[in-house]
């Protein structure tokens, strides 16, 4: 047989079946009889077995039926990546341009940058969670550059080196870094790290999401000074042990055109420091307000786009299928047949929705309602 | 007249395993079609922040 299939996992989403390849991690969205076959494949690991099942029960030839089966095991044959080591030496920094402490949900840690802009691309998210210096430390990360790459030690320890370019991918290491410590986790422990922002009503968490300028962090800080909590913003991490959303307390960036909007809400964006983090992104970083429970259940995903000279505001329920060609692209997962089972029967149950917004007031309305069970 | 208009749909409906019948030999190339609208979806390769461009030498 072309190909065997080590583990699949799979669910019905509307009229499709939604499967998860372990070879690959690949999600696959296929009509029902094409999982069938390739349920065959798996089960009979057998070409001659297979095609003359097709050739039953679709009622074809048997040329017919290979030429269904080579495209199908075309399909899954896509092979993993090898992925790129990193070979090379470097030199641990004996100095360095600023140490910082910082405590997440009561954990201490110490970060060594070595050079000011590391510090720059980093600490203005954390800085607002900054301590003084602490005698004993949970954790101490060191970040530096080095021939063109970012290096992350932890404890002493190579994590991983980025090339610059993978600047977000080191971002987003070293924030799990610091999910997992602040809640003694491990990283196989969570489920997966979406992009949204994550907004609770103190109960249950709603997960926006939606492209770079949608206005989510703007709809995050709006909902945050009418009464509701924003617990992650932008990296967004689901423990699988419960499926919940858990508390990312970093900093919300707001971008330049957004402080118009916001500063009366939040005069102190008035003087907070601006970042000019690419040459068209300049934000200032807004403190969430501190949460006392740490993790809540997802009620439901909502993209968000604001429409200027729209209707004020439209929340309509849409097709799980889109959503989820929508969010698999923008998430990690963690590749286990386990976490993609549990991934996916989470995703299964809850709503999704389209959110279109121009009056503000309008749309806090409508969260408020979608919060309540009143939509 | 409604009635009329009623009467002429329901002559022209067929059932689905008709409609399969009637498809006959073009079942391959539907199968072959309908293989091709399968989406591929990957997820991200590590976790990660938005882009940010820091552009250092």
């Amino acid at each position: 047989m072309k190909n065997s299939i080590e583990n699949i996992v799979s669910i019905n989403l509307e009229n499709k079946k939604v499967i998860w390849l372990e070879k690959s991690n690949n999600y696959m969205v296929v009509e029902k009889f094409v999982f069938e076959i390739i349920s065959k494949i798996q089960k009979f690991n057998n070409s001659k077995k297979v095609i003359e099942w097709i050739s039953n029960n679709m009622k074809l030839s048997n040329s017919d039926a290979k030429e269904i089966l080579n495209a199908v095991q075309n399909l899954i044959s896509v092979s993993k990546k090898k992925q790129e080591n990193i070979d090379f030496k470097f030199e641990t920094p004996t100095s360095f341009f600023s140490e910082k402490y910082y405590k997440i949900n009561g954990i201490y840690f110490l970060i060594q940058f070595q050079s000011e802009k590391v510090t720059f691309y980093v600490h203005p998210k954390l800085a607002h969670l900054e301590v003084e210096k602490q005698e004993k430390i949970d954790e101490k990360l060191t970040i530096f550059s080095q021939n063109s790459y970012i290096i992350l030690l932890e404890n002493n320890i190579f994590m991983d080196a980025w090339k610059l370019e993978d600047f977000h991918f080191f971002q987003g290491k070293l924030s799990m870094l610091l999910i997992s410590k602040a809640y003694q986790k491990e990283e196989k422990d969570w489920m997966g790290i979406f992009h949204a922002s994550a907004i609770s009503d103190a109960k249950k968490a709603i997960l926006f999401m939606g492209n770079s300028g949608s206005g989510k962090s703007t709809l995050s800080a709006l909902l945050m000074h009418h009464g509701f909590l924003t617990i992650s913003d932008d990296f967004v991490p689901v423990l699988r042990e419960n499926q919940h959303v858990y508390n990312f307390p970093v900093g919300i960036s707001i971008k330049e055109k957004s402080v118009e909007i916001l500063k009366d809400f939040y005069p102190e964006l008035n003087t907070a420091t601006s970042y000019n983090l690419t040459q068209k992104k300049l934000v200032r970083y807004l403190t969430p307000k501190k949460t006392v429970k740490q993790n809540f259940p997802c009620k439901a995903f909502v993209f968000v786009k604001y429409q200027k000279e729209e209707t004020s505001v439209s929340l309509k329920e849409i097709s799980k299928l889109e959503t989820f060609q929508k969010v698999i692209p923008e998430t990690w997962l963690f590749p286990s047949k386990e976490n993609a089972n549990m991934f996916l029967n989470w995703f299964s149950k809850i709503p999704c929705y389209e959110l279109k917004y121009s009056d503000n007031n309008a749309m806090i309305q409508t969260v408020k309602q979608l919060f309540s069970d009143e939509i | 007249m409604s009635k009329a208009k009623k009467k002429t749909t329901a002559h022209d409906e067929i059932s689905r395993k008709e409609a399969i019948k009637k498809i006959g030999d073009f079942g391959k190339y539907a199968a072959l079609t309908a293989i091709g609208t399968t989406i591929l979806l990957s997820p991200k390769k590590a976790q990660a922040t938005s882009e940010i461009d820091p552009g250092w030498e």
